[in-house]
């Protein structure tokens, strides 16, 4: 544990996991900084970028955590890359996208920006809100008696998590083929 | 390929290549064998400072010796005096039966001749690691005897008092000279006639400058007390006469052990010259021999009765014979100029295929300078190989039994000696078959005491057999040969290993609780037939002798083709061994008899299934399954869609009876319960030129398959999505089928786009790229192309070798036992176990459980995986069918080795310290070797071979059933830390298991379900979403089926930390991929209480408690 507030220019920001009938209370820590991309310049960014995010985490998660370190910081939404590799197989350096390597042309052209694992964006409703956040995080990590926030995640967990079924809807599924193939069929055309 | 238009002289011309190439691999092989021989020779020298340093023991010894008085010419009363006084306390080593009143004198004088025999003598003694002896002859006087001393045990007593006499006397003597050593008793090859005196170095308390101490050397010497050549007209101890009489009605049988013990003795001197002379005429004799001695220790032979008799004197004999004739006409088998491997090779040849015990035998002259050998028509029902010359069977010693084994062994060697294509020195000299439960099938252990048959033991079976135990075992021997008939090839009986040393107070060792051992080598395809049938109903004299043979168990049946036979039923619960074994002994030796069995332990250790608990090689489980299977084919081919289905190819171990748990209707909680399929389409030219909207398209025809079965039929279906099968392909989905009788498929679907794509995806990526897209197109290929493969040489395999099935489910049962099931492909894990029934050597093909477990652990133990390729045959055996074009197509070839070897370079070449590839396992269905061990990770690879190592350790020492739970017990405390995992509900029905305690008519069927995917046991899921969310910090292991828990309901997730991970601080960056914390301005560190907190936290209701042990 470290009292660190600041690493490379990010802002440390511990939550609590809490004690559990078979762990101790633990921290676990999150680094964020405002998040800057070529397309959104410091000025129009509303999100912040955080890295080492629980795992699973879903916006609700979060916005109940921004909501406890300040009331008006409210999330809008989350994007995140969580690590999943079940065989090593995966190069999360690398962005490989098998569409493109197998048909270029056919490769939808809507650039997707990725998030490195392990982080997220959290975007918040507006840039006052994210400013309220990342202030309210750096004053809790000044304070000489800090309460961090409690994480705590909603996924569901145990039993129901690893017995849940797996069955798919037929009908969903058809109608997404249906339109994944329609897509695919105009790329084709447009192609032409 | 070409049309071949005349097929006859296309295959006269491969024939005649094929010969061409395979001579010169031969005379190759010979080339690179020749080296390792030369060099492996070199390492077998005795060392020189050692052969100095005990020819000065040699020569004092010789001055002691030669000191020794002349002895009074007792009585025997006079004899037990003397010794009584004596301070030594000697006893003398009368062999049995003890003379009671004896007519002539016991004396010791001077021997006539005292000189160094056996293979130090000869110089062609090689290192041990248990040591050498050197025997040292010491010949009585002929003075001593009288001519008719040859009968009734007269020479032995005379001997007995001179072995006695000696023995006392250096036992003062040696201390006087500065030697100091122990002096023992020893029975010359386990000869009870035959005593002789044993001499260790010890190290004395208070050494004296002049004492000889040899103990570094590990050389010990043996003083063998013969007796003058030609002392005795040696045709009246022919092989076929009685020197023992006795007084019976009977005629008097012939006493050929006792015979050639009696001839054995007096040649000590003469057999050293007679070696010696071939030495001299033959340039590689020597090194041949060398050669020879280590491979009959590797194969645990020796001269010793109990090592089957065969050792490195009578195959020196045998060759030398073989150098001056051994064919039919007088013709010389081996010739003076061979090479060490040649003369070797030719006497290996020579063992495997002329018969010396039932068809002929071999005989020689042992004259020097006009020796000859001829092989004989006619045997004599015991291995022979005669010297006219001494009138001596040099194969006294051995038995049918030990010469069948022999014979087996040699021709094993054989086979390895021919392949053209691997390289087998190390399983011909190096690799060891001496651990009797790795060298037989079953071993089945009598305690001696238990058997009780001292009354049978009379006068006359005690000149024939000499000793009870001798006794003994032959009537063994020929209970279980004739009660197991074709179900066993071969049977081996002999009494525990004993020390043949004794202490010289004693007239003979003490009693020990000895065991007789029963070493089978069984038939596969017989061994399990639950009917023992006999003689036709009508055939009264021979239904008169089985009746008389089975007792109340011979019944009269009659059978489908009309016939009335006599038979034998034996119980389904039980292996038909046993309960053979059990019955033949209690009717024939006696009711309290005791026999232990290594084979039902290891059966036991196989999950029961719900459905029945019959012991079969082959349960019918699997056949209900491919039944049901074969249905649901042919209800999917008949289904109309856009595109026809062109063949459904079954990849599953259940399918190709390799499962550990047997396929139960509705077990759903079974994580196997569902069958994989690949289903292929017919070509087309309308699938997309994208592999995501292939998917898509591939689905629409799942889809569509999904709808008739629910409208058309008793089948129910669902799809479900796979993420992990072929990574960054998030579109793939598949099929589950429900058949009517329970039985779960699931199907994916393949089309010849695919492959195309996935390379066409190779050569459009990136220098960086690369790596990762060809491991993408290798996980595509394990899952639908690789698994068909692999599936179709299994399945045809393991009809082949009936117990192969059992040993990979008990392999993979005990893999799960030990937490590393999951981590394994069952295909590996199947090629693995493959290994001991396709290249079984230095072992044979297994035919029991024991057997092809206990090699595979054995194998796993000593492979070397970062220097040594594996490479399958997986062709099926057709040497034998003879069918040579089959031979030449299915068998692997040269080239295809030769490319296997390159590529297994190739991948040492770019990970030379084996960190990312361990296995490299590979076979003509997969020549890059890597297919089926992607992914896997070091940690679990050396766990393999250190559990391997455990496992065989332990088993090596004893072989009872807590050793054998010891074995399937894990090592929680080897991990990081350790999750008990108890699951809500009891998943050992749900898998289709019999809990422990549970009987049969107890469960009640198993209800039936339409979405399988909720009732499946949770832990694999848990521990594979550990896998795949902390795999770059922790290895996590499971047990995969939490239903062969002992109540069904708990399980473990351990999980060990990368040290390189959890070890070391890292750089601030933004993708680090794991829980982390801060330590300084720019450092980070392994978070281990957030990474366990989140761990338990997936787990919730399933974790019970968590050891830490080093977290």
């Amino acid at each position: 544990m470290s009292s660190q507030s600041q690493i490379k220019g990010y802002t440390v920001f511990p939550v609590v996991f809490e004690a559990s009938k078979h762990t101790k209370k633990a921290l676990h820590y999150m680094f964020i900084k405002k998040h800057v991309t070529k397309s959104v310049p410091e000025a129009q960014s509303r999100s912040l970028f955080v890295v080492n995010i629980p795992v699973g985490s879903t916006v609700k998660d979060v916005r109940k955590v921004f909501g406890a370190v300040a009331t008006g910081a409210i999330v809008e939404s989350l994007e995140t890359n969580d690590y999943f590799d079940e065989r090593n197989l995966i190069n999360y350096e690398l962005d490989i996208d098998l569409t493109k390597l197998t048909n270029e042309e056919m490769t939808n052209t809507e650039e997707k920006s990725r998030v490195p694992v392990g982080c997220a964006v959290v975007t918040f409703v507006d840039k006052p809100a994210m400013n309220l956040a990342l202030s309210a995080i750096r004053k809790l990590m000044a304070a000489s008696n800090p309460k961090y926030p409690v994480w705590k995640p909603e996924y569901t967990t145990g039993s129901k998590r690893y017995a849940a079924s797996k069955k798919l809807d037929p009908i969903q599924l058809a109608q997404q083929v249906e339109q994944a193939m329609v897509e695919f069929q105009q790329r084709e055309q447009e192609l032409k | 390929v070409e049309v071949v238009k005349r097929p006859q002289k296309r295959v006269q011309l491969l024939a005649q290549d094929v010969q061409a190439a395979r001579e010169t691999a031969e005379l190759f092989k010979s080339n690179i064998f020749k080296l390792q021989i030369d060099e492996l020779v070199k390492e077998l020298r005795l060392k020189e400072a050692h052969c100095k340093l005990i020819e000065r023991v040699l020569h004092r010894l010789y001055e002691v010796v030669q000191q020794i008085p002349q002895s009074e010419a007792f009585s025997l009363e006079q004899a037990e005096k003397h010794f009584a006084k004596s301070k030594n306390k000697v006893a003398i080593p009368f062999p049995d039966p003890k003379p009671t009143a004896i007519n002539y004198a016991l004396q010791y004088q001077a021997p006539s001749d005292v000189s160094l025999v056996g293979s130090f003598g000869l110089k062609t003694g090689i290192q041990q690691p248990d040591g050498m002896a050197i025997d040292v002859a010491v010949t009585m006087p002929k003075s001593l005897f009288q001519p008719k001393d040859y009968l009734n045990y007269k020479a032995l007593y005379k001997r007995a008092f001179y072995v006695a006499y000696l023995a006392d006397q250096l036992i003062t003597l040696t201390a006087k000279h500065h030697l100091p050593v122990r002096i023992s008793y020893e029975y010359v090859n386990g000869d009870r006639l035959c005593p002789s005196i044993r001499i260790d170095s010890i190290s004395p308390d208070k050494k004296h400058p002049d004492d000889l101490v040899f103990q570094d050397t590990k050389f010990k010497i043996r003083l063998l007390v013969g007796l003058e050549y030609g002392l005795f007209e040696s045709k009246k101890l022919l092989p076929d006469r009685n020197c023992i009489r006795i007084q019976t009605e009977d005629e008097l049988p012939p006493t050929p052990l006792y015979n050639a013990s009696i001839l054995s003795s007096t040649t000590y001197k003469y057999y050293l010259k007679y070696l010696y002379a071939t030495k001299k005429s033959t340039e590689a004799f020597r090194d041949a021999t060398a050669l020879g001695k280590l491979w009959l220790k590797q194969h645990g032979l020796g001269s010793h009765f109990n090592k089957g008799g065969f050792g490195h004197f009578e195959l020196a004999m045998l060759m030398s014979a073989l150098l001056n004739g051994g064919g039919e006409s007088g013709n010389k088998i081996l010739l003076h100029g061979y090479s060490s491997y040649q003369l070797f090779k030719g006497t290996i040849k020579y063992l495997a295929t002329q018969d010396l015990l039932k068809d002929g035998y071999l005989s020689f002259t042992s004259t020097i300078g006009d020796g000859s050998s001829v092989y004989k028509k006619g045997g004599f029902n015991v291995p022979t190989l005669f010297d006219k010359t001494t009138k001596i069977n040099i194969f006294w010693k051995m038995t049918p039994s030990s010469y069948l084994l022999l014979k087996k062994q040699a021709a094993e060697t054989l086979d390895l000696l021919n392949d053209v294509v691997q390289d087998r020195f190390r399983q011909i000299f190096i690799l060891k078959n001496t651990q009797k439960y790795l060298h037989y099938d079953t071993l089945v252990s009598v305690p001696l005491k238990t058997l009780d048959q001292h009354d049978k033991f009379g006068s006359i079976e005690r000149i024939m057999f000499l000793t009870y135990e001798n006794f003994v075992t032959s009537k063994i021997y020929r209970l279980v040969t004739r009660a197991l008939g074709e179900r066993a090839n071969q049977v081996a009986v002999s009494v525990s290993a004993t020390e043949d040393r004794w202490s010289v107070q004693k007239r003979h060792p003490e009693p020990e609780d000895k065991s007789v051992e029963i070493g089978l080598f069984l038939n596969a395809s017989e061994s399990e037939n639950k009917v023992t049938k006999g003689p036709l109903h009508e055939d009264e004299e021979n239904a008169v002798k089985f009746r008389s043979f089975w007792g109340s168990k011979a019944q009269v049946r009659r059978y489908k083709d009309g016939n009335i036979q006599y038979s034998c039923l034996w119980p389904a619960n039980e292996l038909a061994v046993v309960s053979i074994l059990n019955y033949v002994f209690e009717l024939h030796i006696g009711p309290n008899v005791r026999l232990e069995y290594s084979s039902s332990k290891f059966w036991k250790m196989l999950p029961v299934p719900l459905t029945s608990n019959a012991v079969q090689l082959i349960p019918p489980n699997f056949q209900s399954l491919k039944t049901s299977y074969n249905e649901l084919c042919k209800v999917l081919n008949d289904i109309e869609l856009p595109l026809a289905i062109k063949s459904i190819l079954p990849a599953s171990p259940a399918l190709r009876n390799t499962s550990t748990i047997l396929p139960v209707p509705l077990a759903v909680g079974n994580p196997d319960f569902f069958n994989e399929s690949i289903i292929q389409f017919e070509t087309s030219t309308k699938w997309p030129d994208e592999l995501l909207a292939l998917e898509q398209t591939k689905t629409a025809f799942l889809l569509k398959i999904n709808q008739h079965l629910a409208e058309n039929t008793e089948y129910k279906s669902y799809l479900e999505k796979d993420e992990t099968s072929v990574p960054y392909n998030s579109q793939i989905k598949t099929l589950n089928i429900i058949s009517p009788d329970g039985y779960g498929f699931r199907f994916y679907v393949l089309t010849e786009r695919d492959e195309v794509l996935y390379l066409r995806a190779i050569e459009n990526s990136s220098e960086k790229q690369k790596k990762t897209v060809s491991d993408i197109y290798l996980a595509f290929n394990q899952k639908y192309m690789g698994s068909v493969k692999h599936h179709r040489a299994i399945a045809s395999l393991s009809t082949h070798f009936p117990l192969y099935s059992a040993t990979v489910r008990l392999f993979k049962r005990w893999l799960d036992a030990q937490l590393l099931l999951s981590h394994f492909s069952d295909e590996l894990v199947e090629l693995l176990v493959m290994k001991v029934f396709v290249d079984p050597a230095p072992y044979s093909v297994p035919s029991s459980i024991e057997s092809g477990f206990l090699r595979t652990l054995q194998f796993l133990s000593q492979w070397n995986w970062k220097e040594d390729p594996l490479v399958l045959d997986l062709a099926k055996d057709l040497e034998k069918s003879g069918n040579y074009i089959d031979l030449i197509s299915d068998k692997l070839t040269v080239q295809s080795y030769q490319a296997m070897l390159g590529n297994f370079a190739k991948v040492r070449k770019e990970d030379p310290q084996a960190l990312k590839t361990q296995f490299f396992v590979a076979s003509k269905e997969d020549l890059s070797g890597r297919l089926w061990s992607l992914g896997l990770s070091l940690p679990i690879a050396t766990r393999l071979t250190a559990l391997s190592k455990a496992a065989v350790n332990a088993v090596s020492k004893s072989l009872d059933s807590r050793t054998l739970k010891l074995v399937f017990t894990p090592a929680l405390k080897d991990y990081d830390f350790v999750l008990r995992i108890k699951t809500p509900t009891e998943y050992a029905s749900k898998t289709g298991l019999l809990l422990e305690n549970k009987f049969k008519n107890l469960v009640s069927a198993l209800p039936a379900v339409d979405d399988a995917s909720g009732e499946q046991d949770p832990v694999g899921a848990y521990c594979r979403e550990l896998r795949a969310r902390f795999g770059n910090v922790l290895v996590v292991s499971c047990g995969k089926y939490t239903g062969l828990s002992q109540n069904g309901q708990t399980n473990v997730v351990a999980g060990l930390l990368n040290p390189v991970v959890a070890g070391s601080k890292k750089k601030f960056r933004v993708n680090l991929g794991y829980d982390v914390e801060p330590i300084d301005d720019d450092q980070l560190q392994l978070n281990r209480a957030a990474l366990l907190a989140q761990i338990v936290h997936l787990g919730s209701d399933l974790v019970e408690s968590v050891d830490l042990n080093r977290v």
